[in-house]
């Protein structure tokens, strides 16, 4: 076998790359043939040698606080028309509320819920929901929709500054 | 103390907390500087290219997740954060040529009468590509798998960039500095 073959099987061995029949093979070559428990002897060695001795460079001593400092720069800051905006939805939001709530106690305070019942069966009957406070649902359920889609693209936004 | 292992760190960055990256850059600086800095053969660059690569990680760490370690993740980063740098301003790596074994060592050189310093020395004078596969392995503790990974090579490949790395170093090491080195493994320092 050629030195070089001996030296890939052992680094192999070495590096715990070998299958197990590899590896076992490599055991009863170094238990009994003199060259590969040399060769290994002087791989085994300049690993370590390596392993022991290897070492980073050093870098410039101010490289985290260059780094941070830049990713302070490009991070997305709040910027003031972000701040401004945010507090356009809350608003926005808020005259909703204000609104449905002020239409509602309006349409029901102004609601004809009277009826002509003068039975239990007739009262059953001839309940109706007068107009107004159909209208008001409606509105309602529109509202509902608007706030959650607004409170929808709030928490998106939010979710994109951060 | 007990370190707080990466992955925790990532998540606090997550949650907000950007001030602990720091430790992350930190833990990895020195080590991403001299793998970039064994690819390019440039300082300046090197401590340039280092900051790009914790950068663009911060601003991918969302997309990090937990199949690879972070330091293999952050390598892959650098990798190609280095090579793509090198292709934008025409760099190539040196040729073998240039890197040739240095049989007149200066005396500067010589007198540096420390293992580790010769090591690295040797080290510095392989082919780039072979620079950055031991130091991976060694320095960065990277597995055959994760070089494999961090190169986009099969792990064969990568076994035989190792051997044929290790063979050149056993060179550089043998012809410019044997007397030096001998010295030391005798003396065992």
């Amino acid at each position: 076998m050629q030195a070089e073959d001996i030296d890939i099987q052992l680094w192999a061995y070495i590096d715990g790359t070998c299958t197990p029949d590899e590896q076992k093979r490599v055991e009863q070559l170094l238990a009994h043939d003199p060259i590969w428990e040399n060769t290994y002897e002087e791989l085994l060695d300049f690993h370590k040698t390596i392993q022991a001795n290897v070492m980073t460079e050093p870098a410039n001593s101010l490289l985290t606080d260059n780094i941070m400092a830049k990713i302070e720069a490009t991070a997305p800051k709040q910027s003031t028309t972000s701040i401004a905006l945010t507090w356009g939805i809350r608003a926005v939001a808020a005259f909703f509320v204000l609104t449905i709530s002020g239409l509602l106690i309006y349409y029901i305070s102004t609601a004809d819920f009277n009826t002509s019942a003068n039975s239990l069966r007739s009262i059953s009957l001839d309940i109706t929901i007068p107009p107004s406070v159909k209208n008001a649902l409606s509105m309602l359920t529109g509202f509902t929709v608007l706030i959650f889609l607004l409170v929808a693209a709030d928490s998106l936004f939010r979710k994109r500054m951060a | 103390m007990q370190e707080l292992q990466d992955e925790v760190i990532i998540q606090q960055v997550l949650q907000g907390d950007k001030k602990a990256y720091a430790v992350l850059i930190g833990r990895y600086q020195h080590f991403v500087f001299t793998f970039i800095k064994r690819l390019t053969n440039n300082h300046e660059d090197a401590e340039e290219l280092t900051q790009d690569v914790f950068i663009k990680a911060y601003h991918s760490l969302s997309s990090y997740n937990n199949t690879a370690k972070f330091s293999t993740w952050l390598y892959s980063i650098a990798r190609n954060t280095t090579l793509s740098h090198m292709r934008k301003h025409k760099i190539t790596t040196t040729s073998e040529e240039e890197l040739k074994i240095n049989d007149h060592s200066t005396q500067t050189d010589i007198d540096r009468k420390n293992k580790t310093i010769i090591i690295n020395t040797a080290i510095n004078q392989l082919e780039p590509s072979d620079a950055q596969v031991l130091t991976l392995f060694y320095l960065n503790e990277q597995t055959i798998d994760e070089i494999a990974h961090i190169l986009d090579i099969t792990k064969t490949n990568v076994k035989v960039k190792l051997y044929r790395s290790r063979k050149k170093l056993k060179e550089i090491l043998d012809k410019s500095y044997r007397h030096e080195f001998e010295e030391y493994q005798k003396s065992g320092k």
